[in-house]
């Protein structure tokens, strides 16, 4: 008997809203694909592998069969996040996108970290959750649950995503960057929050707040674990903020990764005990097939945000410095001058390591533009260097001279 | 003459209501997809709609884009 409930249709309009929005086409025609990737639109129409799993969860099957079609279906979950880690998911610059200076609506550029993020969580969530049973007993599904948890997905992939965008583009120009600490963290938190408490609804199969509401069993421990998990997450931006952006090194970046899951998995526990109300631990006797189908789907979950994300971050950054530098081409001759000579001021204050690659990144930028724009953009280039300080062109030529050895 | 192009928000809305009619069908056949009692087919259904989608969009404006 097909069910057709307003939570359900109304998480399917939601899905759906989203889907037009990445996918819908703004520009010409034959920039499409410049711009939306054929990976990018692959990660796109697979983020509603949500509703099979949902069906799937609630379908009238034996427990191994269910089990079986959860993992199956778990797998293209994972693996339709993980082909974001490859740089062809970031698409190049195409007129038409703008929305504000040096703003362009490149879902492509934030979408790959924030899915790694989501998926990451929900996986390694729908884990523990797995492995930590008494005995086997498969996650049931609440679309309110859903809708509530979409909210949590908004926020932590396009919201903050944004946020990540506006703060990207002030530090290319060396902006007050105050702002950007407290925002990341707090998106990041209460988009978890969110995220978490509706997917804890939906996989207990309760309805949000009228159903599903904490319990005193292990308060303190519980309310102990989110506050360390939250601290360690604001302790984490602070101190990624004394990272040089694109040279990072492989172990920082590993590093930053690892912090983030870590914190997470605490904050993701801290929740579990707050509505469970009691110490959840895996019993590998009396519980063998959660704990092996958790096992796997938590490894899944920690390869996301560990190994595919660093990777989607960089081509994120890289993609993006490519990105600005077409947008830039694209501005009024005196908007452009504007900008690019506090980018050019920045680059020039860079230590340089870092100097030498946004440079690298930005010169290669321009090469992939048409002839009259690239020689435009470097005419601009020269103005500006003609008005910088004698310091600032010092430093300049030392970069480049460093990339032509 | 009149200007007889469709506007991008009509466009979008239109966009929309077609993905939304697309995701009440591929439900639908994921729901009535369990009544064969083997996850196989429910499997299969719930790849489809997606790689189909997939397909459309990429190779139909893909397409377009050779033809231009």
């Amino acid at each position: 008997m097909i069910a057709w409930e307003l939570p359900t249709v109304l998480a399917l309009a939601l899905i759906s809203g989203v889907v037009t929005l990445m996918l819908f086409r703004f520009v010409r025609r034959d920039h499409y694909l410049v711009c939306r990737p054929v990976p990018f639109v692959g990660g796109v129409v697979f983020m509603p592998l949500f509703v099979a799993i949902a069906v799937v969860l609630g379908a009238e099957w034996s427990d191994a069969e269910r089990a079986s079609g959860l993992v199956l279906l778990m797998v293209g979950f994972w693996a339709s996040a993980a082909w974001l880690a490859s740089p062809r998911t970031q698409g190049r610059w195409v007129p038409g996108l703008e929305f504000g200076p040096g703003l362009n609506f490149r879902p492509d550029l934030i979408l790959p970290g924030g899915v790694m993020l989501v998926k990451g969580t929900i996986l390694t969530g729908i884990g523990i959750m797995l492995a930590v049973q008494e005995s086997f007993r498969l996650p049931k599904w609440n679309w309110w649950g859903f809708v509530l948890a979409f909210f949590g997905i908004i926020t932590l992939i396009p919201i903050r995503g944004m946020a990540k965008m506006l703060a990207r583009r002030d530090r290319f120009l060396g902006r007050p960057a105050g702002w950007q600490v407290p925002v990341r963290w707090g998106l990041l938190v209460g988009g978890l929050s969110i995220l978490l408490y509706g997917f804890l609804a939906a996989f207990m199969g309760r309805t949000p707040i009228s159903e599903f509401r904490p319990v005193a069993g292990q308060a303190p421990l519980a309310a102990a674990l989110l506050a360390a998990g939250a601290l360690s997450l604001l302790a984490r931006e602070a101190w990624k903020r004394r990272l040089l952006e694109g040279v990072e090194t492989s172990p920082a970046r590993f590093g930053s990764n690892l912090w983030l899951y870590t914190s997470l998995v605490v904050f993701m526990y801290g929740y579990i005990l707050a509505f469970m109300g009691r110490i959840m631990r895996p019993h590998l006797a009396d519980n063998p097939a959660g704990l092996a189908i958790g096992a796997t789907l938590f490894t899944l979950g920690a390869s996301l945000i560990l190994i595919a994300r660093p990777v989607a971050l960089h081509n994120e950054l890289r993609a993006t410095v490519r990105v600005t530098v077409g947008a830039l081409a694209a501005m009024p001759p005196e908007a452009r001058w504007r900008m690019m000579i506090e980018r050019m001021r920045t680059i020039a204050a860079y230590p340089i390591p870092q100097r030498s690659w946004h440079i690298a990144a930005m010169m290669s930028a321009v090469a992939e533009l048409d002839p009259d724009t690239s020689a435009e953009i470097e005419r601009t280039r020269n103005e500006v260097m003609v008005t910088m300080t004698s310091e600032e062109r010092m430093a300049m030529m030392e970069a480049m001279d460093q990339l032509v050895a | 003459m009149s200007d007889r192009r469709t506007s991008t928000p009509v466009k979008f809305v239109i966009a929309y209501l077609v993905v939304l009619a697309l995701m009440l069908g591929w439900w639908t056949a994921l729901q009535a997809s369990t009544g064969s009692a083997a996850p196989v087919l429910t499997v299969l259904v719930a790849y489809a709609g997606p790689a189909v989608g997939w397909g459309v969009v990429t190779t139909l404006i893909g397409e377009k884009r050779r033809r231009t």
